[in-house]
């Protein structure tokens, strides 16, 4: 044990710079999985790495094989409770925040037209989409996925928009807030957090419970960002675990938004090098799980928290600060998706 | 309606391409070069080490360093918090 641990440590550097063989690569791996030093080592190494992406015109090496520190990141423990705290972090700011806004503050445009008042009941339609599965009990028929509906959250929201539209804005957050503090304690139930659930799109394939925490504390905070934006109060971004969380949500579910929004044909993968903290390098293909991997036809390099405003389509495509390396047509692809993992 | 990302943005990626260029260029050479060949070049730590004429060991524990060394300064500068 301790002589691999020696080998590994040695190894770690060529490792973060993809150069060693592969049979090097998958002992390393192997061995982040069972030790936290290391796996904080290597995480601290790939972010140089990523750091000199940032200083690259050209494609750093043909020979990457990309996906190396996702596997690192996949082998962390899963982020259950950190997802769940993260949230309840984020709805007492955003709670907090509404309580300070002055009747005519509610009545602000916040943006896609919709008062402070009216994204509160967005938010609230969307969360109770979650919401809702925890309270219904466990067992329900696998779905056909042809017949999921992706206008659901959308018809919702609106649904809830006019709801709550006339009324007292302090009912709307109260709304929201008990029902927000109503998710969180159904997900502090034992073995809650493993529970397969779906996302806001239900077309998305089912993910365990702690992911769609993360897309809670997403789009809570995004959000949040939205009425500060407006009031002119700075931006109080999550902190870097938050946005690893984020950042390891838009990974997971990216090559399900390729599909879906048709770009799988033809397969196109992408490199994406996010730097910054939460930062990390990986491969973004539409093929699913267990395809042959191929190169990446496009390498594109942006700022973690970048990705983030991305992913809630809060920044456009075309002017989010990125770099992109290889075919253009693979690198609008993957950015487009992205767009699409908010809940507009 | 989005929000452009807007010049400071922009400003703050290119400060970060060129605080890495700087902290890149402050390495011992013997470490800048190892890491140049791994990383731009794309060679294996081998390939490194034979370019070099330095031993295998060498060339991992030169790749290693270099990588430490950047990343404690990019956290310092408050890069890589």
């Amino acid at each position: 044990m301790n002589d691999g641990h020696a080998a590994v440590t040695e190894l770690l550097g060529a490792w973060a710079l993809h150069a060693c063989s592969v049979e090097e690569s998958a002992t390393v791996e192997d061995h982040l999985a069972g030790c936290p030093a290391c796996a904080a080592e290597a995480d601290r190494l790939g972010r140089a790495v990523a750091g000199l992406a940032t200083t690259v015109a050209v494609s750093p090496s043909a020979r990457l094989r990309g996906a190396v520190l996702a596997a690192a990141v996949a082998r962390r423990p899963a982020a259950g409770e950190e997802a769940s705290s993260g949230y309840a972090t984020w709805v007492d700011r955003f709670d907090t925040l509404l309580q300070s806004l002055t009747p005519a503050q509610w009545r602000e445009r916040v943006i896609h037209d919709l008062t402070v008042q009216d994204l509160v009941a967005h938010l609230i339609a969307t969360d109770e989409l979650l919401a809702a599965q925890l309270g219904a009990t466990d067992t329900e028929a696998p779905e056909d996925p042809a017949e999921l509906d992706g206008g659901l959250p959308a018809r919702r929201s609106a649904a809830a928009i006019g709801e709550h539209r006339g009324r007292p804005p302090e009912r709307t957050r109260a709304a929201w807030r008990a029902q927000a503090d109503r998710l969180l304690h159904d997900a502090g139930e034992p073995g809650s957090l493993d529970r397969e659930v779906r996302l806001a799109d239900p077309r998305l394939p089912r993910q365990p419970l702690r992911t769609a925490l993360v897309q809670r504390l997403f789009e809570t905070w995004i959000h949040t960002d939205d009425i500060r934006t407006v009031l002119g109060s700075p931006p109080d971004p999550p902190n870097e675990r938050q946005v690893a969380m984020i950042v390891a949500f838009g990974v997971r579910l990216l090559p399900a938004a390729l599909r879906l929004a048709g770009a799988d044909r033809p397969p196109r993968s992408a490199r994406l090098v996010l730097v910054g903290p939460a930062g990390g390098d990986w491969t973004i293909s539409p093929a699913v799980q267990g395809a042959p991997a191929r190169p990446p036809d496009a390498t594109v390099t942006m700022e973690a928290v970048e990705f983030c405003y991305l992913l809630g389509n809060r920044r456009d495509p075309d002017s989010v600060p990125h770099r992109v390396e290889g075919d253009p047509a693979a690198a609008a692809t993957l950015l487009r998706a992205a767009t699409t993992l908010g809940c507009d | 309606m989005k929000r452009e990302a807007g010049f400071r943005l922009a400003a703050v990626a290119g400060s970060v391409a060129k605080s890495v260029q700087a902290a890149v260029d402050d390495l011992p050479a013997a470490q800048r070069e190892a890491i140049r060949l791994a990383y731009f070049d794309g060679q294996t730590y081998r390939q490194v080490a034979e370019t070099l004429g330095i031993p295998e060991g060498t060339a991992k524990s030169r790749l290693w360093l270099g990588l430490r060394r950047l990343a404690a300064r990019l956290q310092a500068e408050g890069i890589e918090a």
